[in-house]
């Protein structure tokens, strides 16, 4: 049967046809102020309206990816701890993540709108033709006029920024938080005995040379002695335009979009001609390339590189590092792996971009809904103290216990894992700007959890929010200006690769300015300059 | 249906309108067998057609059809603008002819093949390995190319290093990439190809085969004078269809082994658009460019049908 | 044809020829078997071995968790269910629809017939796109129901112009035979034109039955309920929840259990969606067997 045009237009208009995780948890963060794995006994109770037990539930819609053949139990005693709280009822679409796009935008031509939609990013282009038909409505009179403490407390105030999507001074979203955070490296530690490299003892960031070095010894010197040249430093592997991108950024002092002494008051050094830093990092990654596996570009599993064995590093979130140990160990029991931090800049710190602070998406709360308070209640209440247990540690007396001075202990850990595995709803909505235990296995022993808390805070305090926090100006729907943009990036890719010189780059934000590049900057710095008044 | 003309009195229009009862009364069984098929067309695929208006649209899902600006031509405007208009056009037909020039061949020659060999159950069980690739989706099919091609331990390049050779990262060559896809596209689909072919090959009378044994026809000879050409009505049509998709390749494909160095030579309409179109949400362009791939391919068909039953080859209708 | 065979002085059995065409046929059953071995094999051994060795043809640290992990779901038995049903009607209608279409349309002498191919012809190239065929199945109240999964592909103009052209290598002498005989229209349909027609019929049979086996976006465009979603849907879901649980856990197996990577899965989809194909291909392909149709005309 060749339904071959319908096919193609299909494949064509729709993203995702590729099992390609929608943000997923891409942008998973934890930041840890120092805690303890107990939880704040602050008394920042909720919100609760429950004093009217006669009162009829109120009906909450939220179209979301759900199904509730997969939910765990964890996730479903949250859910109705929830729904007794606030005395709502929440009705949840199911809707299959992966084909969230394509449901969603038909959804939102449809007509038959839900109280709430879910986006996992806070510029995806239907949410702002959905603002700009008037869809989604904006909250701030109800964040004005309401009481929602735990929503204020753990969102980032620069997150509140970044959903004034419109650039109106009005709020278009409840930003999802999520922590943020630099991830470094997991890296064999195996290797690096078996050739004698030292990385520094107290911490665990190294300079630019000493990387470049390290990245040099295992594409050489055969670290997995088995007298063949089949290993690499690390792989490069493409971003979801296909391109590839420079990695550490921050050694380089590249932070993004930052002030500037420049002509203009904010610049970005990929953006900024002649730029030295950039051409440095440009430079750096051109030579780390040589050292990385080569398939990188045009692989669909990037993490079988390191399972295999045949790359020594890759970036990782530091509470990975003992999971991506264990599987690597089923092909070779001797691995060891151990968490780098980074690289750090001239002046020894560690430091790296972050584009979203600390958001990933959010909930629009539609035209539709008769109580958006409820909504904003919820978030609140999934932030509270009580809900935020029920979400680290499941459910209590079943897979932990809460003793009398308040700290939580696991007691039925492969419970407990299994549960976290597949996740708890309420996380999907909301979850805390400083927790980190939100990604950790809190079964772990205390000495195991605080070298990875250790590590995470490491990350956490490296991160550097870009200052137009995650905002992009008009431009950016312009095919030509995508064109110009898309064209930029391979010649990254080119340039990473070693197909192109460093010095061709100038050119190519030359053609990128004159083909719309000049307007986004300074399209940029009237946003940046609009910020917060 | 033309019952109503008054009879006139003379020998012609007595004949004629006996003639055009007769054609209606003889063939209304033709007529009600089309009118589902009638019915289920206009349904399915003309009402959705205003959908095409999209592509002269500055679409929006929200505001929907009704809502959504018209643009003219201005998404075609900036395809055709667009600095990489040349070379994806020009990629996406040259691409589209290598695959036409050695995929097209390839099944009607397993086809013949199959038929030749007298090993009944052989042929039937390579029949169906043949065709077993038509499943394994490109997301898999492409690791699989991506590990043999491996420069850093793919088969391929194994063997070439005995012989000597220095390894080649075929995916990332502008050189080879063509050729991988259009091996891996024949890899792929030759065998589900072969089943047409194979299907109408064996609804050739078989005594014929049987008269030009007796005469002493060789294998060849029997292949060129009676196979052949009994299958050349569904080759003509076949290729023609075939044309009809010029300017289309398959998007997984392409875009599960492509990548910033091959652009160049690999870059097609439906990969292009998708990095242009769907991250901005570009629906009126991408449909803009669907059209134009449809309405040069339909253009062809036409025109190739038309030349085909000129020269006495059989055409769609 | 005397005249051409004359000049074979030497009667060739033509045993050599067939030989090279049994040797060529044999190496590209070994080209093709390849993959399909490593996929076979992928999807019965571990996330270890795949990646110490993603190329292998036999399976190594033999398992099962990956196909208990594709089973383990209940949506996966209600796909198979649903799939199953919209195969089962949706081929049959279509496979009737086309050929009574294709009948009629392989009468040279059928007035119309000019103006209605090229307007079947356009139908495979012109469509409305996602959203105007998303309208059309709720104004027709069909959306959620399986027929909104059988109903769209059943009838295809390529496979109307396939089969109309099969009918017109029939030789019309029989037809027309017929008819002087006092047969209707219908009757010789099928009692003469179908009998001749097995092998473009199963063939069709073919690509339907396979089309709708592999469609997942009309699922995806029209369908509510998890309980209806078509097979190829259920597969691809659980492949993209297993990419996000490797996201969420960092990619490790031990910690999430039971849990496989979402490779793994892609390997097992195409092993559980090419077996069903497999069992039932045999029973068609021997409506193209050679010689079937022996003294058929007769």
């Amino acid at each position: 049967m060749k339904k071959k045009f319908l096919k193609r237009l299909l494949a064509v208009s729709l993203a995702g046809l590729m099992t390609v995780p929608l943000a997923g948890c891409g942008n998973e963060d934890a930041s840890a102020i120092p805690e303890s794995s107990s939880v704040e006994q602050s008394g920042t109770s909720s919100q609760v309206s429950s004093e009217e037990p006669s009162e009829d539930p109120v009906d909450i819609r939220i179209f979301s990816a759900y199904s509730e053949a997969d939910e765990a139990e964890s996730s479903k005693f949250l859910v109705s701890e929830l729904e007794k709280a606030l005395n709502i009822n929440l009705v949840r679409d199911e809707v299959p993540s992966s084909a969230y796009q394509e449901k969603l935008q038909l959804a939102m031509s449809d007509g038959d709108y839900p109280d709430v939609f879910i986006f996992n990013s806070h510029e995806d282009s239907l949410l702002l033709s959905a603002i700009d038909n008037g869809l989604i409505i904006s909250i701030d009179e109800y964040l004005e006029t309401g009481n929602y403490p735990n929503l204020m407390k753990y969102t980032y105030d620069e997150a509140w920024e970044a959903v004034k999507i419109r650039n109106d001074g009005m709020t278009y979203l409840v930003p999802r938080t999520t922590v943020s955070r630099v991830d470094g490296f997991v890296i064999r530690e195996d290797w690096l005995n078996n050739l004698g490299i030292q990385i520094a003892s107290d911490n665990t960031s190294v300079t630019k040379e000493e990387f470049l070095n390290i990245m040099k010894a295992f594409c050489e010197n055969d670290p997995d002695g088995d007298g063949l040249r089949n290993t690499y430093g690390i792989v490069y592997t493409p971003d979801s335009s296909g391109n590839l991108f420079t990695i550490c950024d921050g050694a380089f002092n590249c932070l993004g979009w930052q002030e500037s002494n420049g002509d203009y008051s904010y610049m970005a050094p990929q953006y900024e001609i002649g730029n030295e830093n950039y051409l440095e990092l440009l430079e750096y990654n051109q030579q780390l390339y040589k050292y990385a596996h080569p398939d990188g570009i045009v692989s669909s599993d990037s993490s079988s590189f390191l399972t295999a064995g045949q790359i020594g590093t890759a970036i990782s979130f530091a509470g990975h590092v003992s999971n991506k140990e264990t599987e690597i160990r089923n092909v070779n029991p001797d691995a060891e792996c151990t968490y780098l931090a980074g690289v750090v800049n001239d002046d020894g710190i560690l430091q790296g971009m972050l584009s979203y602070p600390g958001i990933w998406g959010g909930l629009a709360i539609t035209k539709n809904c008769e109580n958006p308070e409820k909504v904003l209640e919820m978030v609140d209440w999934l932030l509270s103290d009580q809900a935020w247990e029920y979400a680290l540690y499941g459910i209590p007396d079943v897979t932990y216990e809460k003793e009398a001075d308040g700290t939580c202990r696991v007691i039925d850990a492969d419970l407990y894992k299994s549960y976290k595995v597949n996740g708890i709803w309420g996380t999907i909505i909301a979850r805390r700007k400083e927790d980190a235990n939100f990604f950790i296995d809190l079964s772990l022993p205390e000495e195991q959890y605080s070298t990875i808390k250790g590590w995470i805070d490491i990350a956490v305090a490296a991160a550097q929010f870009e200052r137009n926090y995650g905002k992009q100006p008009a431009i950016t729907t312009d095919t030509a200006f995508i064109e110009a943009e898309n064209t930029r990036k391979e010649a990254i890719t080119k340039i990473i690769m070693g197909a192109m010189s460093v010095d061709e780059y100038e050119s190519v934000l030359q053609n990128w300015y004159s083909k719309g590049g000049e307007t986004y900057i300074e399209q940029m710095n009237e946003i940046i300059l609009g910020i917060g008044n | 249906m033309g019952k109503e003309n008054p009879v006139q009195l003379n020998k012609s229009s007595i004949a004629t309108v006996k003639k055009r009862k007769s054609y209606m009364q003889q063939n209304i069984w033709l007529y009600i067998f089309l009118i589902p098929g009638l019915v289920y067309f206009i349904v399915f695929n003309y009402v959705p057609l205003y959908g095409i208006v999209i592509a002269f649209q500055d679409f929006n899902p929200i505001a929907g059809i009704a809502g959504s600006k018209f643009v003219g031509l201005e998404n075609f405007r900036l395809l055709f603008q667009s600095d990489n208009f040349k070379s994806i056009f020009r990629n996406s037909i040259w691409i589209s002819v290598l695959r036409l020039l050695w995929g097209f061949p390839i099944p009607i020659f397993i086809a013949i093949i199959l038929n030749e060999i007298q090993m009944k159950k052989f042929c039937k069980f390579s029949q169906t390995v043949l065709y077993m690739p038509h499943f394994i989706s490109w997301v898999v099919l492409a690791g699989i190319i991506v590990n043999l091609l491996s420069p850093a331990n793919g088969g391929v390049n194994k063997f070439l290093e005995l012989l000597g050779h220095e390894p080649i990262a075929f995916l990332q060559s502008e050189k080879y990439f063509r050729s991988v896809l259009v091996i891996s596209d024949i890899w792929k689909e030759a065998g589900w190809g072969a089943i047409v072919y194979i299907a109408a090959i064996s609804g050739i009378d078989v005594e014929m085969f049987e008269a030009a044994k007796m005469d002493g026809a060789t294998v060849m000879q029997k292949i060129r004078y009676i196979t052949l050409p009994s299958i050349v009505p569904t080759i003509t049509v076949l290729f023609i269809l075939r044309l009809g998709s010029l300017l289309r390749n398959g998007f997984e494909q392409i875009f599960m082994l492509y990548n910033p160095l091959v652009f160049k030579v690999a870059d097609v309409f439906e990969t292009y658009t998708y990095r242009i179109g769907l991250k901005q949400g570009q629906f009126g362009f991408a449909t803009a460019v669907g059209l134009f791939q449809s309405v040069v391919g339909f253009a062809l068909v036409i025109t190739t049908n038309k030349l085909s039953k000129k020269y006495g080859e059989g055409g769609i209708w | 044809m005397k005249n051409k065979y004359a000049k074979n002085k030497v009667k060739e059995n033509g045993k050599l020829t067939r030989f090279i065409f049994f040797l060529v046929i044999v190496v590209f059953d070994i080209l093709v078997l390849f993959p399909i071995l490593n996929v076979i094999a992928v999807s019965f051994s571990s996330y270890a071995s795949y990646s110490e060795n993603p190329t292998m043809i036999f399976p190594k640290q033999i398992t099962l968790q990956t196909y208990k992990t594709v089973f383990a779901t209940a949506k996966i038995w209600t796909g198979y269910q649903t799939t199953i049903i919209i195969t089962v009607a949706g081929t049959i209608i279509g496979v009737v629809l086309t050929v009574i279409t294709a009948y009629s349309l392989s009468k040279p002498y059928l007035k119309g017939r000019k103006i209605i191919m090229p307007l079947i012809l356009f139908t495979m190239f012109f469509n409305g796109g996602m959203i105007p065929n998303y309208f059309l199945i709720k104004w027709l109240n069909l959306y959620d129901t399986r027929t909104a999964l059988i109903l769209p592909g059943c009838l295809t103009a390529y496979n109307v112009i396939l089969m109309k052209n099969f009918f017109e290598s029939l030789p019309q002498s029989l037809m027309e035979a017929a008819k002087i005989d006092g047969a209707s229209e219908p009757k010789v349909l099928f009692k003469i034109v179908i009998p001749l027609s097995k092998p473009i019929v199963s063939v069709i049979t073919l690509f339907l039955a396979v089309g709708y086996w592999n469609n997942y976006f009309n699922g995806i465009l029209y369908i509510k309920t998890q309980a209806k979603w078509p097979l190829q849907l259920v597969l691809r879901e659980i492949i993209t929840a297993a990419d996000s649980l490797k996201q969420s856990t960092g990619g490790n197996l031990a910690e999430a259990g039971t849990a496989v990577p979402a490779i793994m899965l892609q390997y097992a989809s195409i092993v559980v969606t090419m077996v069903p194909i497999l069992c039932v291909y045999p029973f068609i392909q021997k409506y193209f067997e050679k010689g079937i149709m022996m003294g058929a005309v007769k």
